[in-house]
C-alpha cells in the first residue's frame, strides 16, 4: 500500500458562534497518496483554504483530525518540517529584499543554507530581482518567490494554494513543468489548490472537488471525466434523430448537433437505430468533457440537490 | 534558538523606519541634544556660567539617564516598537509563512527576547553617550566633570554600580511591561494600530488607576480600596525606584493621608513586578497559541 501524505477524518471547522457561525469545512475525509500531484478544487468559499490552514496547523479544527505522513498535525510540529506551503498568495516583508526574506524564513525554520537559497532563486528565475525590495515585486514575482520559500526546507509535501495567480502564460507553463518535475524527478508530493481547471487537468494525477466544506467527487482525472461520457452526433433531420435516440439515452441539442449521455460502446447501436429510421448520419464522435464542465456540473448538482432538499 | 533570534533580529533590522523612530531615537536624540549643548556651551557665556554653577557628575548622569526610559515618552516608544514587531506579522500576513516552520511558543518568546535586546542596546547606548558627551559639554564650559576615578573607593564603585544596576533594572522592567501591553494588544486586535491603541490605553489606565481609585474613595470613604493600587506595576516600579534612590518606600501623598496601608518592601515589589512581566508574557503566549490564523 502506498504511503499517505495527507489524511483527514471527518474534519470540520466552524468559525464564529451561534447564529453568526459559518461551517467552512464539514466532515471532510480525504486521503492523498505520496508521490503524485493532487488537485484540490472548489468554488470560492468551498473550504479549500481552511482545509489547507488546518493541515498547516494555522487553524484548529472544531472536530475531526488531520494527519500528514501518518502524524497528527494539531500542535505536533515535527511533521510540518516535511511540508512546504504557499497559502493564499505569497506574502513577504516588503522592506526586505527577496533574498533577505528567504534568509529570514530559512533561519526561522532552522535550516538556513545559503547555497540552497541561491539555487532556489535560480530555479524560480529571480536571480536579477532577488536583491530588490519585495514591496516592489509584481504579483507574479511574489508567487515565484513564494514557491522558493515553500521549498526552503526541501519538503516531502508541497502545498500550493493558487500558485499560478499573477503569472503570465509562459510563467504558468514553466510552473506546470516545475510542479511535474517535483514529483517525477524529486519524488515529492504536491497538493495543488487552484481555480485554473485547465491547469489542474493537465498537471494533476487525482483531484478532489470540494463544495460547501465537503468532498463531492474524488478520483483520477481521467476516471472522473469518463463518468459523464457523451457522444456527439451530427445527423439529419435532427428532430427525428433526437426523438429516436431519446427513447434509449438522455439527449440534448447543442450548436446544431446532439449530445447523448452514452459510452463509446453504444455508438454502433445508436447508428443502427438512426439508419433504420432513415436518418442520415454524418458523424458520431466521443465528446470529451473538460474538467471545467465536469466541475461546473458537479458543483451545480450539489447546489441543486441542497436547494431541493432544503 | 540562535537561528530564530538571528531571523528576528535581521527582520527588525531591515525595518529601518520603525527601528529608527522607536529605538535608535534614544541614543540619537541624546547625541544630538548633547552636541547642541556643547555648541551652546561654546557660544553662550550664560550657559557656561549655569554649568559651572552646578557641574554635573558622570555618576549622576549615568544614573538619571535611565529615568528617561521609564518616562511616558520612553514607554510609548516601546509600545510603538512592540506593536510593529507583534502586530506587523498579522498586518503583513506573515504568520502563515512562519508558523509551519517553528512552534508558536518559541516564535513568540523570541520576539520578547529580541525586543529586550534591541531596547537594552539602545538604552545602554544612550546612557554611554550621555555620560561621555556630558564630559565634552562640561569641558567646553570649563567645568569639572567628576568624580575622578582615583577619588572613588571600592565601596563608592560598588555603591555606584549597584545604583546603576538597580535603576537600569527598574527602567528596563517598565519598558518590557509597556512592550507586553502592546503585545497583548497585537494578539487581540491583529493589527499594528490596534496594538498601539491598546498598549497606550493600558499604560494610561495604569497611570490613571490611582486617580480613579481616589475618586471612588472620596465618595465611599473606603480608604482600603487604595490597596488595589499597590498591586499595579506602576506603583511597584515607583516603589522600587524610591527604595533605590532614597532608601525608603514610596507612598503617594493622597494615599498616605488615609493611613490605610504602608509601602511594600523591595522584595515584595520585586516579586510583583516580575509576576506582572511573567503574567503578561504568559497571557500573550496563551492567546497566541490558541489563536486561529485565518487570514
Amino acid at each position: 500500500m502506498t504511503a499517505l501524505a495527507i489524511e483527514t477524518h471527518s474534519l470540520s471547522k466552524q468559525f464564529g458562534r451561534k447564529k453568526k457561525s459559518v461551517l467552512a469545512v464539514n466532515k471532510l475525509s480525504l486521503q492523498v497518496e505520496a508521490n503524485q500531484v493532487y488537485g484540490f478544487l472548489g468554488p470560492n468559499g468551498a473550504g479549500k483554504t481552511t482545509t489547507i490552514r488546518i493541515l498547516l496547523d494555522l487553524v484548529r479544527p472544531t472536530s475531526g483530525e488531520a494527519r500528514l505522513f501518518g502524524q497528527p498535525t494539531l500542535r505536533a510540529h515535527e511533521v510540518l518540517r516535511r511540508v512546504g506551503a504557499l497559502v493564499e498568495g505569497a506574502t513577504f516583508y516588503p522592506y526586505l529584499s527577496g533574498r533577505k526574506n528567504l534568509e529570514v524564513l530559512a533561519r526561522t525554520g532552522g535550516y538556513y543554507d545559503k547555497e540552497r537559497i541561491d539555487r532556489l532563486i535560480h530555479q524560480v528565475g529571480m536571480e536579477d530581482r532577488a536583491e530588490r525590495r519585495a514591496g516592489g515585486y509584481s504579483t507574479g514575482m511574489k508567487q515565484r518567490l513564494g514557491i522558493a520559500a515553500a521549498l526552503l526546507s526541501d519538503p516531502d509535501l508541497i502545498i500550493l494554494d493558487e500558485p499560478t495567480n499573477g503569472l503570465d502564460p509562459a510563467g504558468i507553463q514553466e510552473m506546470r513543468t516545475f510542479i511535474r518535475s517535483l514529483v517525477k524527478e524529486q519524488g515529492k508530493t504536491v497538493f495543488l489548490s487552484s481555480h485554473m481547471l485547465g491547469e489542474v487537468e493537465q498537471v494533476c494525477d487525482r483531484v478532489a472537488i470540494i463544495n460547501k466544506g465537503s468532498i463531492v467527487r474524488e478520483g483520477k482525472v481521467a476516471d472522473l471525466l469518463s463518468e459523464h461520457a457523451r457522444l456527439r452526433i451530427d445527423a439529419s433531420p435532427i428532430d427525428v434523430a433526437s426523438e429516436v435516440l431519446s427513447r434509449n439515452w438522455r439527449v440534448m441539442r447543442s450548436d446544431g448537433v446532439l449530445l447523448a449521455e452514452a459510452a463509446r460502446e453504444d455508438a454502433p447501436a445508436m447508428i443502427r437505430k438512426l439508419v433504420e429510421q432513415d436518418v442520415q448520419v454524418f458523424e458520431v464522435s466521443a465528446h470529451r468533457q473538460s474538467l471545467e464542465s465536469f466541475f461546473l456540473s458537479v458543483t451545480q448538482e450539489e447546489s441543486d440537490g441542497q436547494s431541493v432538499s432544503g | 534558538m540562535v537561528s530564530l533570534f538571528r531571523a528576528e533580529w535581521s527582520k527588525i533590522a531591515g525595518n529601518r523606519i520603525v527601528l529608527g523612530v522607536f529605538i535608535w531615537i534614544f541614543p540619537v536624540t541624546a547625541f544630538v541634544f548633547l552636541i547642541l549643548a556643547a555648541i551652546s556651551a561654546a557660544v553662550s557665556e550664560q550657559f557656561r556660567v549655569a554649568i559651572n554653577a552646578a557641574p554635573p557628575t558622570w555618576t549622576n548622569q549615568a544614573l538619571t539617564t535611565w529615568s528617561f526610559v521609564n518616562s511616558e515618552i520612553g514607554r510609548f516608544m516601546l509600545v510603538g516598537f512592540a506593536a510593529d514587531v507583534f502586530g506587523g506579522e498579522y498586518q503583513r500576513q506573515m504568520w502563515k509563512n512562519l508558523l509551519p516552520r517553528r512552534r508558536r511558543l518559541p516564535l513568540i518568546l523570541n520576539k520578547f527576547l529580541t525586543i529586550a535586546v534591541y531596547a537594552l542596546t539602545a538604552f545602554v547606548g544612550m546612557v554611554i553617550i550621555v555620560t561621555v558627551m556630558s564630559g565634552l559639554v562640561t569641558a567646553v564650559a570649563g567645568a569639572p566633570y567628576g568624580p575622578a576615578f582615583g577619588d572613588m573607593s571600592g565601596a563608592d564603585w560598588l555603591q555606584f554600580l549597584r545604583a546603576v544596576g538597580s535603576q537600569a533594572s527598574i527602567s528596563f522592567a517598565a519598558a518590557i511591561i509597556a512592550a507586553c501591553y502592546a503585545a497583548v494588544g497585537a494578539i487581540i486586535t491583529r493589527s499594528i494600530l490596534g496594538a498601539i491603541v491598546v498598549g497606550a490605553l493600558l499604560n494610561l489606565f495604569e497611570q490613571g488607576i490611582a486617580v480613579a481609585i481616589a475618586l471612588v474613595v472620596s465618595i465611599t470613604q473606603q480608604g482600603d480600596l487604595f490597596r488595589l493600587y499597590l498591586y499595579t506595576p506602576g506603583y511597584n516600579l515607583a516603589n522600587l525606584s524610591s527604595w533605590s534612590t532614597y532608601g525608603n518606600g514610596y507612598m503617594p501623598l493622597f494615599i498616605e493621608r488615609y493611613n490605610c496601608c504602608g509601602a511594600f518592601s523591595v522584595e515584595a515589589s520585586t516579586v510583583l513586578v516580575l509576576a506582572w512581566i511573567v503574567g503578561l508574557i504568559a497571557l500573550t503566549c496563551y492567546l497566541f497559541v490558541r489563536q486561529d490564523i485565518a487570514n
